[in-house]
């Protein structure tokens, strides 16, 4: 008897609660209409780059589609006899040793709603279209080894991952905080390479960029 | 029942013939009771004893009655004789209330038409005689708000449109039976009042009333002659209500939805994201900090009638919140650049949107901000929220 008592009474109250604002009335000088605004919220990520600072560097050209983003190094040579565009190392042994056309530049990773306060985030890169499919041709991509926002030497430069992808920046979300620039380096290696294999003219490559958090 | 009154003039042969042929017209509303038709009898009686003098009589009788025919009936009028009364209740410029019974009400350019069917009644037409009416507003206690507008012939029910405005004066009265005339029966037709919306010191709601005159005269083919015969009247008291209506609308292409019930209208920003990724049709965004902005742009109609201020507040607050409000917020803004103000939570504080919002017009074009969070770990939210937002016009 008292629960069902209690079930009325409770019934009562939320009919009782119920307001129904309308859009006109008469003989009355307010009105108060209603609108319930709804949405669902997303988690979302984006890696975005951004051209380097250091005097010198490579434009950075952003793309509508497909690629997001171009860049060109410009006449390039194994002797460094071109300036190119960008910055450049001259070969340490001219005809031994390759020139590396190079430039700074920045990713800026964002992640927003995520369930974890720590997240772990890591961001690679691979050559996913080369310059070309014999690597006796001898240009290639390179990245910088330490995969630091330190500027790295002649010697500091590894050919980027084709077969698979580099990691070039990782950590936990503290070490990189969403919308926080990281600087890392990229160039075009040219290896002195002579008779059939000798290669002259444009060449485009493409390199993809993965931000993953978890 | 009215009363048909006939007079009739005896003259000496002596006379004039104009004086002895002299008619008397006399108009009435109603039909003939038993008793009247005895004394009708009795003076016929002694017409025919004064055998020695030559005259005639002839009486008219013009009279409004309810409407009898198919269709709902039109409003019942009372009193009788050359004067009636007739009551069309509450209404407002606006047709939010329900009319009185008998009254149909159709909105119209600048207010709302009450319209009631009715019946004229024409008895006694003379022979070789026609009988032509004229109708003009005599009194109209607030022509501001109200006009008088009639139909014929007029049908059940009445119709919204095709309406002719009744002058305000004798000479200029028109005709609703035109020379040469019409012969006795009933005739259908339609009287209206517009009430019109206004506001101010002169459109002020209250009870207020306007009289029609019908000028009745008879019309003789055979020598063109217009002989005026007698006035009836009708006048109809009305009560004008105070008319308030705020109204949402969308302005580009987010859709805004009136539900017809509670909440009154519903609006769905759909999937959002804190980095502003994709958003809905008709959705823009704003980087700011701490998330995105998601905006719109949108309409607040205001319309008000009666009232003796010409302007009004718009007011909004967050009456329900989100049950996640440090993810989201409702932002206000002027324009679609920003910058955005959360908008108030409390009843008692409340975001002004405008002090002097007019009535009709366009509406008021204003932003409406969805704000989401960047925050990631134990503050982030990830799933379906809603809140409610109340706005409030306020007419003094």
């Amino acid at each position: 008897m008292k629960r069902t008592s209690l079930a009325i009474l409770a019934a009562l109250l939320t009919m009782a609660s119920t307001s129904f604002a309308a859009t006109q009335t008469t003989n009355a000088s307010t009105i108060s209409p209603t609108l319930n605004i709804s949405a669902t919220i997303q988690d979302a990520i984006s890696l975005t780059l951004q051209a380097g600072s250091l005097v010198g560097h490579c434009v950075l050209t952003p793309g509508a589609g497909n690629p997001d983003y171009s860049m060109n190094f410009g006449t390039v040579d194994a002797l460094g006899v071109n300036a190119g565009n960008c910055k450049l190392f001259a070969p340490t042994t001219p005809g031994v040793t390759p020139a590396i056309y190079w430039t700074d530049y920045a990713l800026t990773p964002m992640y927003t709603s995520q369930a974890l306060a720590l997240n772990t985030v890591a961001i690679t890169a691979q050559v996913t279209t080369d310059f070309s499919a014999n690597p006796a041709e001898g240009t290639f991509i390179v990245r910088d080894t330490a995969n630091s926002n330190a500027v790295p030497t002649v010697a500091g430069f590894t050919k980027m991952g084709v077969a698979s992808a580099d990691t070039i920046a990782s950590g936990n979300s503290a070490a990189i905080p969403s919308g926080t620039a990281i600087t890392r380096y990229v160039g075009v290696e040219v290896t002195p390479v002579n008779g059939a294999n000798a290669i002259t003219g444009a060449k485009t490559g493409t390199v993809t960029y993965t931000l993953t958090v978890n | 029942m009215p009363q048909t009154n006939v007079e009739c003039r005896q003259r000496f042969t002596s006379l004039p013939r104009a004086w002895r042929e002299e008619e008397r017209f006399r108009l009435a509303f109603g039909q003939l009771t038993k008793r009247t038709w005895r004394a009708l009898s009795l003076v016929s009686a002694a017409w025919v004893l004064c055998t020695a003098f030559s005259f005639s009589c002839h009486a008219q009788t013009v009279g409004l009655l309810p409407y009898f025919g198919p269709g709902p009936a039109g409003i019942v009028g009372a009193g009788g004789g050359t004067a009636y009364t007739a009551n069309f209740g509450n209404v407002d410029a606006l047709g939010i209330g329900a009319p009185a019974a008998g009254l149909t009400k159709t909105a119209v350019a600048g207010g709302e038409l009450y319209q009631t069917p009715y019946v004229i009644n024409i008895t006694g037409t003379p022979n070789n005689r026609g009988t032509v009416v004229r109708m003009y507003v005599s009194a109209n206690t607030n022509p501001t708000i109200l006009q008088v507008v009639s139909f014929y012939p007029g049908s059940s029910p009445c119709p919204g449109s095709g309406y002719t405005t009744l002058p305000t004066s004798q000479a200029a009265e028109i005709d609703i039976f035109a020379i040469p005339g019409v012969q006795d029966g009933n005739y259908n037709a339609c009287l209206g009042l517009i009430v019109n919306l206004a506001n101010g010191v002169s459109a002020v709601a209250g009870t207020y009333s306007v009289t029609v005159n019908f000028d009745v005269f008879n019309y003789q083919v055979s020598n063109g002659k217009l002989r005026s015969s007698s006035t009836t009247t009708v006048t109809i008291s009305i009560t004008v209500q105070t008319a308030i209506e705020l109204l949402l609308a969308q302005s580009g292409s987010f859709p805004i939805t009136a539900t017809g019930g509670a909440p009154d209208y519903t609006a769905n920003f759909g999937n959002v994201n804190a980095l502003g990724i994709g958003p809905g049709a008709g959705l823009s965004t704003l980087a700011t900090a701490g998330g995105v902005i998601y905006w719109t742009p949108y309409l607040i109609k205001p319309t008000f009638s009666g009232f003796s201020s010409t302007t009004g507040t718009v007011q909004v607050y967050v009456s329900t919140n989100f049950v996640h409000p440090a993810v989201l917020q409702l932002d206000d803004s002027a324009a679609g650049a920003g910058p955005y103000t959360a908008i108030k939570t409390t009843v008692g504080l409340q975001t002004q949107i405008t002090a002097a919002a007019s009535s009709g017009g366009g509406g008021i074009t204003r932003y409406l901000g969805l704000f989401v969070s960047n925050a990631n770990g134990a503050g982030s939210y990830r799933g379906s929220d809603s809140a409610t937002l109340t706005y409030t016009l306020t007419v003094p």
